[in-house]
């Protein structure tokens, strides 16, 4: 009886934070009525942008799209093809195969996907440790020692990215420019004479916002200020 | 004193005025040589200049003049000045020595006349006459592009009674509607044209247009015209996509001819003719699907494979090549075939004015099926404006081998990242529900709790074990004092405060024991228990001990109140020492 209560006590004490939790997220990130949270959506969204033309509103729906879901094949596909058909493509750095077979790991490895695999990886982690501890004492236990010691270096990275992607798709710094032909203003503000010319759905890093202007980066690298009103961030 | 206070009063106005500058490079120069007359004229403020002519000089031969215009601002003591200007040079030979003076050169800036100094100039015989000009670079790349000499003397009639004319050629007199007709315009004379300024392209009714060619520069060619040899050059290249049919007129040109003629003339020019005719379509023969496709046109397809696992797209590429009305037709639609779910094309152009050059279309096929599968049919028909008739581009039949999906598919990406070329299409869903994370979410944390806790859960099992294993005395004590920690409670407690009630709750709380731990019948004797318990092989000391603290429990049920208390924490001790007793004993039960 003793344990079914402190088992009750348990999910009453954890479920009652998280609960409150995901209410007050819900509620500090109100979105557009017309947008459904979703990634297909976005996705089906930033297609019918794309066919009327809208470079900027297009890709921005695509990033949304890969914010809730980086494993979402169509739209990862079509944010390539539009940057690469973009007047701004040589912007964008070329990776090295490696670097690009990491990429595309971490995007199969979407935030719910990682989620199931952490909590796979954390069972089998416990069924590994309950292996080692339980292994007879008169026998080798390098064998379940290894596969313990596997499991929860697996465990935790899994957890780790985890928390890091989770982190991210709250708080994605992309913006795209959306915008049409404008130009990238050098930080100080006594200076005028435009860095670079740039297009709608240049896909930007935004670091801050400073009066009227964003600082932004662009895909080479190179840091500027262009009016807020020009950018539309992925996270609102 | 007062003066001086004035001219500094009006000194920033002086300052600020326009000025009219005139210099030369030399005062004195050799026959070989040149003279370079720069005029300039700057204000603070933009200012509007009529280019001024060249000034016709005695024994002096004008050959070129160049132009340029200038701004600065820079920073002073009184704020910022701001200069522009605008500067002419104007470069001489010399024909004959002697002395000669360049007159006052008149400039109209804002509208108002300004005249420039008289300038002398001595022009002395040349030490090496064998280098004569030799070292000019006229600003024209070919000054002369006719081969004719220039005339040596000035202040007479122009001796010249050329012509020069604008006309407008269409590439083809006939044309069928939608088809764009290519019209260029250009100039011919037999006069030294040096340069000519478009100035207006007066428009009629029925037609689109664009530009297809326009240089950069006056490009001659000899032609005959109306049985005279003339020098032509191309002015414009329009493309005019006829939107009604029947007689259509061309854009009209107009401009200004800059003829050379001891000295510079301005010539007015109109184009003519550019009249086409435009022939209806004919109603009869129309293929299915045609679309408004009016060119010469090269139709042409590929496909990026021909096998491929389920889940992996393929590119079908049209191509149409040659003149047409390209932006007046619409991608071609795949027929709605089965087992393909077919995206909305992406279209690359590669179109000059709109009308000639590459169009291609990139679909995005994704099999829905495995097994061999026949691409549908993607219907394009056009009307061939140099055939006059219809035609229909013909597809072979291709089929596609689609095979299982395998993991290898989804890191396509990987291996051609620059593929596919063309949009994926839509996902149709009826319902899109709101995106959930799960690590967002309660369950998700209560499985994690849980799992953590199994390993907590084990992890002190083990350790008992272990103790159990390595250190029996240790567990022996351990277990012990939990044994009484949960039967001997209340007992310890009575004990502690020297209560009477210490040896009922003690005798009651070794039976609950021995029973939990032998399975004793509660309905059985003292000592029935006591031989019950024989049987479970207990070493007899034990039994004997419990026994005689059973006697003891039963003698101080009779004893005065007062006297029960005197060897209360004796007895407690020997009661632990029965439980630590009975721990050690593996119970038959549980097995070994």
């Amino acid at each position: 009886m003793k344990w079914i209560s402190c088992v009750l006590f348990i999910i009453v004490a954890v479920c009652l934070p998280l609960s409150a939790t995901v209410d007050s997220l819900s509620t500090s990130e109100p979105t557009s009525q017309a947008d459904i949270n979703n990634a297909d959506y976005y996705y089906n969204k930033g297609l019918d942008y794309f066919a009327a033309g809208n470079q900027g509103y297009a890709n921005l729906y695509f990033l949304k799209a890969l914010n809730l879901n980086s494993s979402h094949k169509y739209a990862r596909v079509n944010l390539d093809l539009a940057v690469r058909m973009s007047p701004d493509s040589k912007l964008y750095p070329e990776h090295l195969f490696l670097v690009r077979l990491m990429f595309q790991v971490l995007d199969i490895l979407s935030v719910n996907r990682l989620a199931v695999l952490s909590l796979l990886l954390l069972l089998l982690t416990a069924l590994s440790l309950a292996w080692l501890l339980f292994y007879d004492p008169d026998k080798e236990r390098a064998l379940p020692l290894l596969f313990f010691v596997l499991l929860l270096l697996l465990c935790i990275g899994s957890f780790t990215s985890l928390g890091i992607k989770s982190h991210k798709q709250r708080h994605n710094p992309l913006a795209v420019l959306i915008a049409g032909n404008t130009q990238l203003l050098p930080l100080s503000e006594t200076e005028s004479k435009p860095l670079a010319d740039i297009h709608a759905g240049l896909i930007l890093n935004f670091i801050e916002t400073k009066g009227e202007y964003s600082v932004v980066r662009l895909p080479n690298g190179q840091m500027g200020r262009i009016l807020s009103s020009e950018i539309v961030k992925v996270k609102l | 004193m007062k003066k001086a206070l004035l001219c500094l009063f009006f000194l920033p106005i002086l300052l600020g005025a326009i000025r009219v500058d005139v210099s030369v490079n030399k005062y004195v120069i050799s026959s070989n040589d040149q003279l370079t007359l720069t005029l300039k004229i700057s204000d603070s403020s933009r200012v509007n200049v009529s280019e001024p002519a060249a000034p016709a000089v005695n024994l002096l031969s004008f050959r070129n003049m160049t132009s340029s215009s200038a701004s600065s601002v820079s920073w002073q003591v009184g704020g910022r000045v701001s200069e522009f200007s605008h500067t002419y040079n104007y470069i001489y030979f010399p024909q004959k020595t002697g002395q000669t003076t360049i007159p006052a050169i008149t400039v109209t800036v804002n509208n108002r006349e300004y005249k420039t100094r008289p300038i002398d100039i001595t022009i002395i015989a040349a030490t090496n006459p064998n280098s004569n000009q030799s070292q000019s670079s006229p600003a024209f790349p070919n000054s002369d592009p006719y081969g004719f000499s220039i005339p040596d003397y000035w202040g007479e009639d122009n001796p010249s009674q050329g012509n020069t004319f604008l006309t407008a050629l269409p590439e083809t007199q006939y044309v069928y509607s939608g088809f764009p007709a290519v019209v260029s315009y250009y100039l011919y004379t037999d006069e030294m044209v040096r340069s000519f300024n478009l100035e207006e392209e007066n428009d009629f009714e029925g037609y689109g247009k664009s530009t297809y060619e326009q240089p950069t520069m006056l490009n001659y060619e000899d032609v005959r015209f109306n049985g005279k040899n003339y020098k032509r050059a191309l002015i414009k290249r329009l493309a005019i996509m006829p939107n009604r049919e029947g007689a259509l007129q061309a854009p009209q040109m107009q401009g200004i001819a800059r003829l050379y003629n001891f000295g510079y003339l301005n010539k007015n020019l109109q184009s003519k003719g550019g009249a086409i005719t435009v022939r209806p379509l004919p109603r009869a023969n129309v293929p299915a699907g045609f679309n408004g496709a009016v060119g010469n046109f090269k139709v042409s397809h590929s496909i990026s494979k021909t096998e491929l696992a389920l889940g992996e797209a393929l590119t079908f590429t049209l191509k149409i090549q040659g003149r047409g009305n390209y932006n007046r037709f619409s991608a071609p639609a795949f027929a709605s075939g089965k087992g393909f779910q077919v995206s909305s094309p992406v279209v690359m152009d590669n179109i000059n004015a709109g009308i000639e050059g590459t169009r291609t279309y990139f679909y995005t096929l994704i099999p829905q099926s495995k097994g061999q599968l026949k691409l549908p049919d993607l219907p394009f028909s056009w009307f061939d404006n140099d055939n006059g008739g219809y035609r229909i581009y013909a597809k072979t039949d291709q089929t596609i081998e689609v095979k299982s999906a395998n993991v290898l598919s989804y890191l396509n990406r990987i291996w051609e990242p620059q593929t596919p070329r063309a949009m994926h299409p839509k996902i149709n869903k009826a319902k899109y529900p709101a995106y959930v994370a799960y690590a967002g979410q309660a369950w998700y944390w209560v499985v994690v709790i849980l799992i953590l806790a199994f390993c907590a859960g084990i992890s002190i099992r083990a350790y008992e074990l272990r103790l159990k294993r390595k250190s029996p005395e240790l567990f022996a004590k351990k277990q012990a004092g939990r044994i009484l920690q949960k039967y001997m409670k209340q007992a310890t407690s009575a004990a502690q405060n020297l209560s009477p009630e210490f040896y009922p709750l003690a005798e009651k709380a070794l039976f609950d024991y021995l029973t939990a731990k032998y399975k004793l019948g509660n309905s059985l004797s003292t000592d029935e228990k006591i031989s019950m318990l024989r049987e479970h092989n207990i070493p007899l000391e034990l039994v004997e001990e419990m026994q005689s603290f059973l006697q003891q429990c039963l003698t101080a049920r009779f004893m005065p109140e007062a006297d029960r208390t005197i060897n209360l924490q004796e007895d407690l001790g020997l009661l632990q020492n029965i439980i630590i007793g009975f721990s050690r004993i593996k119970n038959h039960n549980q097995g070994a």
